[in-house]
């Protein structure tokens, strides 16, 4: 399905996402559609089972079954009722979940700029794929929900609701995965777009979200000066969330025990993820945030 | 610890700046990240050695602070003080007089005192000095302060104990020298406290104190001795002489004592004597002479100091002493010439130059009566109212009634001599140029005169003795005595017999270069002669020497101990021993102080280096 991003004529779009960041969107639209070409919209099975069209499995009659997808034939060899259960074919429901807390302002680019771009190339790419898309943010609690939604006149507003993100407070990811969880009926695709940075750790929430059926996909978003601090000597340290303090004479020697304990870190997390089968991906704020779309994109697993 | 400048401990008040300059170089940047869990993991970890650390991190300032403290320490120049081991440099008075070799049951005295001398250099603390001084006849030194005590044991080793007598006070007086009255140095005597002067030794180590210490080294207590020993020849009895021997017992027991006496070509004489305690016996005999050779006395008996028991003496007949008298005859003069023992005169009315060697080599004195003398090489002149043809004496006419306004009452011409109220009636009108001396004095002239060489020797009174009352004064027979002695003093050497330790003045006759000196022990040495009298000081072993020049040149020379305060080894006033509580005195309770600002400034410039190579190291 063809489709053109919003132009500023017929609705403007929100001075964050210039004209040159839209026109990104569109090749990322286009690279999207030559990736998957001869796929149509809807045409995705889910683990789900349903009422679709392609045969998934028996199972026995239960009191109150559509007698329409009793399994007649079954019935006359095996004198039991059976009845067909197909995969269900539903729309792919995209639930994009960015971190503002107060920490995501930090790097340069600042990785909540960079955040708010990868959550908009990837709305945008799936609006345009006729999903619905929903938007919230979070820091220690969860911000102001934007329901997922389906159409390309979703786009401006989903971007003007991305430029309205603004970053504060400290993170509690476990909280607000697992209430997002609490209050999200449908499930689908929860792309999480977080530096991850929390104390009280990931594993809750994500693995709230695993458990409630969502495919889970979390990017994790470092600022380069997060890895490789570009400083040394008596310094101060403030939890730029907390406003804790932690005086510190670093050097080199300090330094290199603070990558590897940040290498260590990342490594958890992706091992985790492995585990729970949760996609994972790191990005440095540095690294142009279409190479991320489309390096993600070609793995073909959401989108495809 | 004292602080002898502690005002420059006003430069820890950099300590403070210190700080102040380290505070705001290590200002804390302030930095915001995005967690603080991973930083506060990591400084977890490094919590382990964070003490290490923050001394590391923290030692280019505590070594600054440990510089500036060092400096304003060697500033203030600390000093260590203390009464722990008090110790001072040592002056050791080793005693090496001849009653040293008095023999005890331990050994002799001497070798004692080296045993404890070698104990004092023993508990010499490190560091500290000694010198060493011996009191002989003559104190010598025969270590300076050293603190080395290989050299100084082997200096207290070499040394010998002499035959002669000693002489502490002199030793005492050189070692205070030495000690320059430092509180820091103490004098240590080591001897048998048999001094002369123990009286004045005792009231010397009252008033020194603890500055002075006596150790007595003791034994033997048995002694007779020969302290006198003489020959004389009998007045008025040609070839026939007196031998003067005294022997006395310097012990608390009655001793008889077999005496022998070798004269030779004499046979020998003996005698048996029995002394009580403290008796001296003199023994005197007469030998008819010719007499020739040495002379021993000896006492055959066996004591604790043996080197009294041998005396010797030069057994020769004297030598016959002629004078000329040229001139006119002189009865005064003549009679009292003739008058001596030994002494012959001759008068001749003139000579003429070329005889006069031939009459100084057989008269002793030449004397000019009246008659000027030819030029004069050598001799021994006396030019009585005559000038000798010499640019150092010229005469300028007569002087009538000159009056004596003073004379040399210490030269040995003229010692015991009184010119006062002397009448002269006329004088020669004498100047004296350099090179002559005048001895008697009147405001217009010189009476009497003296021109002195190596070997020449002129004296000239400038009147006419018959034209003067001297000749009926006492000091006329005083005066030619001395004038004998002074020109001929070979005669008055004491006849070849000196006592140990004593220099012994050989007059010659003429010019020689080298005497070869054989001593008591057959060992022959061979002296240079620098001048007459030689003075031969090697006097220090009791028994003959043979003096030997060329070969008809030879003189015995007799050495003697003949020392009744070296041979009373156990005299009544010796010098009491030390109680134990002053042999133990415990030095004078003064706080030392060991300067210390060296090994601060050391200290401060190894802090220095380190704190630059930990700058250069980046700590």
């Amino acid at each position: 399905m063809n489709a053109s991003p919003p132009t500023p004529s017929a609705e403007p779009v929100p001075a964050l996402f210039d004209a040159d960041f839209m026109r990104k969107l569109e090749t990322l639209h286009l690279l999207a559609r030559k990736l998957f070409r001869g796929q149509s919209q809807n045409d995705r099975t889910t683990l789900r089972r349903g009422m679709g069209l392609e045969f998934a499995d028996h199972r026995r009659y239960q009191p109150g079954d559509d007698f329409r997808y009793v399994d007649w034939n079954v019935y006359s060899r095996l004198d039991r009722l059976f009845l067909k259960v197909f995969a269900a074919e539903e729309d792919l429901t995209i639930h994009l979940l960015v971190d503002t807390s107060r920490s995501m302002r930090e790097g340069r680019p600042s990785k909540i700029d960079f955040a708010r771009q990868v959550a908009a190339a990837l709305g945008y790419i799936g609006l345009n794929s006729l999903d619905r898309v929903g938007v919230v943010s979070f820091a220690d609690e969860l911000g102001r929900p934007r329901p997922p939604q389906r159409g390309r006149q979703q786009i401006v507003s989903m971007l003007r609701y991305f430029e309205n993100l603004d970053c504060a407070g400290g993170t509690n990811l476990n909280r607000v995965l697992r209430t997002y969880v609490r209050q999200t009926r449908k499930t689908g695709l929860a792309i999480v777009i977080s530096d991850l940075f929390d104390p009280q750790g990931y594993a809750g929430g994500l693995d709230a979200l695993a458990y409630a059926g969502f495919d889970a996909l979390v990017i994790q978003v470092v600022a380069e000066s997060d890895i490789n601090p570009d400083f040394n000597g008596a310094v101060r340290l403030q939890d730029v969330e907390t406003g804790q303090q932690r005086r510190l004479t670093v050097n080199q020697r300090l330094l290199t025990r603070y990558r590897e304990k940040v290498a260590a870190y990342f490594s958890d997390i992706e091992t985790y993820c492995l585990r729970r089968n949760i996609e994972y991906l790191r990005v440095v704020t540095t690294v142009p945030f279409e190479d991320v779309v489309l390096r993600y994109l070609r793995r073909g697993l959401y989108l495809s | 610890m004292v602080w002898l400048n502690p005002a420059a401990l006003a430069l820890l008040a950099f300590v403070p700046v210190l700080l102040v300059l380290h505070a705001l170089r290590y200002r804390r940047r302030d930095v915001a990240v995005s967690t603080l869990f991973l930083w506060e993991s990591v400084a977890r970890e490094a919590q382990g050695n964070l003490g290490l650390r923050r001394l590391v991190q923290n030692l280019p300032l505590l070594l600054q602070i440990l510089l500036v403290c060092l400096l304003a320490a060697a500033l203030a120049e600390p000093a260590l003080t203390g009464k722990a081991v008090p110790s001072r440099d040592v002056v050791l008075v080793l005693d090496v007089s001849a009653s040293m070799q008095a023999r005890g049951e331990q050994g002799t005295r001497f070798e004692q005192a080296i045993e404890r001398a070698l104990g004092v250099l023993q508990e010499l603390p490190a560091g500290r000095q000694m010198a060493v001084i011996t009191a002989g006849r003559q104190p010598r030194v025969a270590a300076f302060f050293d603190s080395d005590k290989t050299v100084l044991r082997q200096t207290i080793r070499d040394l010998q104990v002499s035959d002669g007598s000693g002489n502490m006070r002199e030793a005492l007086f050189l070692a205070l020298s030495l000690a320059q009255g430092s509180g820091s140095r103490e004098i240590v005597v080591v001897g048998d406290g048999a001094y002369p002067q123990a009286v004045e030794f005792a009231q010397l180590r009252q008033q020194l104190g603890s500055q002075l210490r006596h150790i007595r080294v003791e034994g033997g207590d048995t002694n007779v001795g020969i302290t006198r020993f003489a020959f004389r020849q009998v007045p008025d009895a040609e070839g026939l002489y007196e031998v003067l021997l005294a022997i006395k017992n310097f012990s608390s027991q009655p001793v008889t004592a077999p005496l022998r006496l070798d004269i030779p070509p004499q046979q020998p004489l003996q005698r048996q004597l029995v002394l009580q305690p403290g008796q001296e016996e003199v023994v005197v005999s007469t030998v008819a002479g010719p007499l020739q050779g040495v002379a021993e006395a000896e006492l055959a008996l066996e004591d604790d100091l043996a080197l009294d028991n041998r005396a010797y003496g030069v057994a020769a007949a004297p030598s016959q002493t002629w004078i000329l008298l040229v001139g006119e005859p002189n009865y005064f003069l003549e009679t009292l010439l003739t008058s001596i023992p030994g002494v012959f005169v001759n008068v001749v009315p003139q000579v003429s130059p070329d005889i006069l060697p031939r009459l100084l080599a057989s008269n002793r004195l030449i004397i000019f009566n009246g008659v000027d003398p030819p030029p004069l090489q050598r001799g021994n002149f006396l030019l009585l109212n005559a000038v000798p043809p010499d640019e150092r004496v010229l005469r300028a006419g007569t002087i009538t009634q000159p009056s004596v306004v003073d004379w040399e009452r210490q030269h040995p011409l003229l010692q015991f001599v009184d010119l006062a109220d002397l009448h002269v009636a006329e004088a020669l009108h004498l100047k004296l140029q350099a090179g002559a001396r005048s001895l008697v004095e009147t405001p217009e002239t010189t009476l009497l005169g003296l021109i002195e060489e190596p070997y020449l020797r002129v004296v000239f009174l400038g009147f006419d003795l018959m034209q003067s009352d001297l000749p009926l004064r006492v000091a006329f027979p005083i005066f030619i005595g001395n004038l004998l002695r002074w020109l001929a003093p070979q005669e008055s050497e004491g006849g070849g017999q000196i006592r140990a330790g004593i220099p012994y003045p050989l007059y010659l006759d003429g010019p020689i270069s080298q005497i070869t000196v054989q001593d008591p022990d057959g060992r022959r040495q061979q002296y240079d002669v620098q001048g007459n009298p030689w003075i031969f000081a090697d006097t220090q072993r009791v028994g003959v020497y043979t003096l030997r020049a060329g070969d008809t040149f030879k003189r015995y020379l007799t050495v003697n101990l003949l020392d009744d305060g070296e041979s009373d080894i156990n005299p009544a006033n010796k010098l009491p021993p030390l109680t134990p509580e002053e042999a133990t005195v415990p030095l004078p309770a003064g706080n030392s102080e060991t300067p210390l600002w060296l090994a601060v400034t050391l200290g401060a410039v190894a802090v220095l280096t380190t704190e630059w190579f930990t700058w250069c190291r980046d700590f």
